[in-house]
């Protein structure tokens, strides 16, 4: 991508995206705010099974964890393509709902 | 699809969702910005608290102390709140627990006569209200409102990272403003990223412990899983006394009767393990009882712990001083530190003036990436169905940014003008904002754009210069008496309200393009 003299800063260029289908940008939106939901509480029940603190603290921590995950994870869905997004949460919940289920 | 870049993707995710959840964002800025001084708003629209003298607390222990042996002599639990001691919050309460398990609550004036807070209202409160769960409480019974504000500011803080990976000349950028700039989009684009730039540390950090607050409610896994889903099991376990180590009230019973030791007593022993906070509230289980145990709490008016204050319990018959405690473990430590970043209940005044002016800036910031949003795309424009989609979210925009305002002042205005003798008073207090703002969507709906947004916005300029004319209507709240008084505080709403009036007039007349005949080749910064 060239900066051109007059253009400050390429924000969104929603024309390139706008022949996007309506059904590609609804599954992303709902593998960002559901899947990531869902693997978001997936981490929160393994690590507390894992952290080795008393119960409220590591509520406290999980809970604050959580918050930088979730945005991570919203970020991540939408860098990589569909597919690999709906693939990564499944394997990511699963691994974190076998550690919850093994210790 | 052919694979779109990093930067792209996260352009494209800034400029969509930064359009949606800015419709919710923009309205928890503004009143997020204004609760900051909640409790100066609480203060002013109660005028029979203004300026009172504050007692000296073993005074109002002793009145407490005797009005709740009258009142409640069988209830097991007692609290009292002292009025805040930098006069934030000039009311003394007095809780105790019903039989039938409800917190019955009286409010009294400060200075120790012991005459009732009457005007009933809410506050500050509401704003407060709005910004965490829109309103939409209690959060135990429908989480709605508080997930919604969770999503909104999840999506912000990826706003905020995709906005710096979009602006890879984030520092360059951040030296350029063309307020003479020959397209307007250029214009909005410099002042959006101005406005993004400078706070973004703050935005981060205003966002980021806000969902902090009630991080534990968003994503209950934690609560789940060690804590057999019970919210309050966990709270009362973070809290680490009160329930705990005095045994739950439901399954111990209480003491056979006795004389114990006055209020006033204990305090002098707990004094000075409250050090060096002054005391906030006390709590006394079965007060009157063998087994009752008192226990004196610092304030949390002025320092940055809203829960981490010092706290000292004594044996209500014997005097003896149980347990004294400071703090709690470091992760609860490290909530409270990010609650109370969030609270601004330190710093005092100038402080909280920083984060009003902060905030308004992330409301400011975001408004302007709204405005973006079709101002960018209509120079291009395109087909009669885009066109009719940018009308709308034009109006829409109109609605979330000026008729919000126009609904804040609104609901002042409720507060100053509802009978004081009304039923449900505080009810009507909120519904006036709600109807305000309704108004100001059938408002946008029905005028052209640019005309809604003059009148709107001329509109709340007028309803910001009244607010103080309103107070010469009630009885202590005269404006130029509370100066003279030096209350500040108080005056300082209505100061405030005639500050913004002011911005908000200038903002309207340059909106409505008079000044633009002053220049005519330069375009007026909102199309007609």
């Amino acid at each position: 991508m060239t900066t051109s003299e007059t253009s400050n800063t390429d924000l969104s260029n929603p024309e390139l995206k706008s022949g996007e289908p309506w059904g590609r940008i609804f599954a992303r939106v709902t593998a960002a705010i559901f899947g990531g939901y869902a693997l978001t509480y997936a981490f929160g029940t393994a690590a507390a099974k894992v952290l080795p603190l008393q119960p409220s603290e590591s509520v406290f921590l999980i809970s604050m964890l959580q918050i930088l995950v979730y945005v991570g994870i919203v970020i991540w869905v939408f860098a990589v393509t569909g597919k690999k997004a709906w693939t990564g949460l499944l394997v990511m919940s699963a691994l974190c709902m076998a550690v919850a289920l093994v210790v | 699809m052919e694979k779109k870049s990093f930067t792209q993707e996260m352009s494209w995710l800034h400029t969509w969702s930064g359009l949606i959840f800015g419709w919710l964002l923009v309205p928890i800025f503004v009143t997020g910005a204004i609760c900051v001084f909640w409790f100066e708003i609480s203060v002013w629209a109660r005028p029979e608290v203004h300026a009172m003298r504050v007692a000296d607390p073993a005074d109002l222990m002793e009145f407490s102390e005797a009005y709740l042996k009258k009142a409640a002599p069988d209830s097991r639990l007692w609290r009292i709140t002292f009025p805040a001691t930098d006069h934030r919050d000039p009311i003394l309460t007095l809780n105790w627990l019903e039989p039938d398990g409800k917190l019955a609550k009286r409010t009294f004036v400060p200075d120790g006569s012991g005459a009732p807070v009457v005007t009933s209202t809410i506050g500050g409160r509401f704003f407060v209200n709005f910004h965490y769960a829109l309103n939409i409480l209690p959060r135990e019974t429908n989480p709605v409102g508080l997930l919604l504000v969770g999503l909104a500011s999840i999506a912000f803080l990826v706003g905020v990272v995709g906005g710096v990976v979009v602006h890879k000349r984030i520092f360059k950028d951040f030296f350029t403003f063309r307020p003479k700039a020959k397209s307007r989009q250029r214009t909005w684009l410099d002042a959006h990223n101005v406005l993004s730039v400078l706070p973004l540390p703050f935005h981060f950090l205003i966002v980021f412990t806000g969902l902090l607050f009630f991080c534990y409610a968003y994503v209950p896994s934690g609560i789940a899983t060690l804590f057999q889903g019970s919210e309050s099991a966990f709270l009362t376990s973070a809290a680490t006394s009160r329930n705990s180590e005095y045994g739950d009230l439901s399954r111990t019973e209480p003491g056979t009767p006795a004389t114990g030791m006055p209020l006033r007593t204990l305090y002098d022993s707990a004094l000075p393990g409250l050090a060096p906070e002054p005391m906030g509230y006390i709590v006394v289980r079965d007060p009157g009882r063998n087994n009752a145990a008192v226990e004196f709490f610092g304030t949390h008016h002025h320092g940055i712990y809203i829960v981490n204050t010092p706290r000292v319990a004594l044996d209500g018959s014997s005097g003896e001083i149980v347990r004294v405690m400071q703090g709690r473990p470091p992760v609860g430590t490290a909530w409270d530190t990010a609650a109370g970043l969030h609270m601004v209940f330190f710093g005092g005044i100038p402080m909280r003036v920083l984060y009003l002016v902060g905030g308004m800036a992330g409301a400011i910031m975001m408004a302007t990436g709204q405005l973006l949003f079709t101002i960018k795309r209509r120079e291009k424009t395109v087909s009669p169905s885009k066109e009719r989609f940018f009308t709308v979210v034009d109006k829409i925009n109109v609605a979330t940014i000026a008729g919000v305002c126009f609904a804040c002042v609104a609901h002042l205005w409720a507060i100053r003008l509802l009978p004081y003798g009304m039923a449900d008073r505080p009810i009507w207090e909120v519904r006036m904002f709600f109807v305000a703002w309704a108004l100001a969507f059938a408002h946008a709906a029905l005028r052209p754009t640019r005309t809604a947004w003059t009148e709107q916005l001329a509109a709340t300029a007028m309803l910001c210069l009244g607010l103080p004319v309103l107070g010469f209507l009630v009885p202590h709240s005269n404006l130029f008496e509370m100066i003279a008084r030096g209350d500040w505080k108080t005056a300082g709403v209505d100061l405030s309200s005639v500050g913004f009036g002011i911005v908000l007039a200038m903002l309207a007349r340059i909106v409505s393009g008079k000044r633009a005949t002053q220049s005519l080749h330069k375009p007026s910064l909102i199309p007609a």
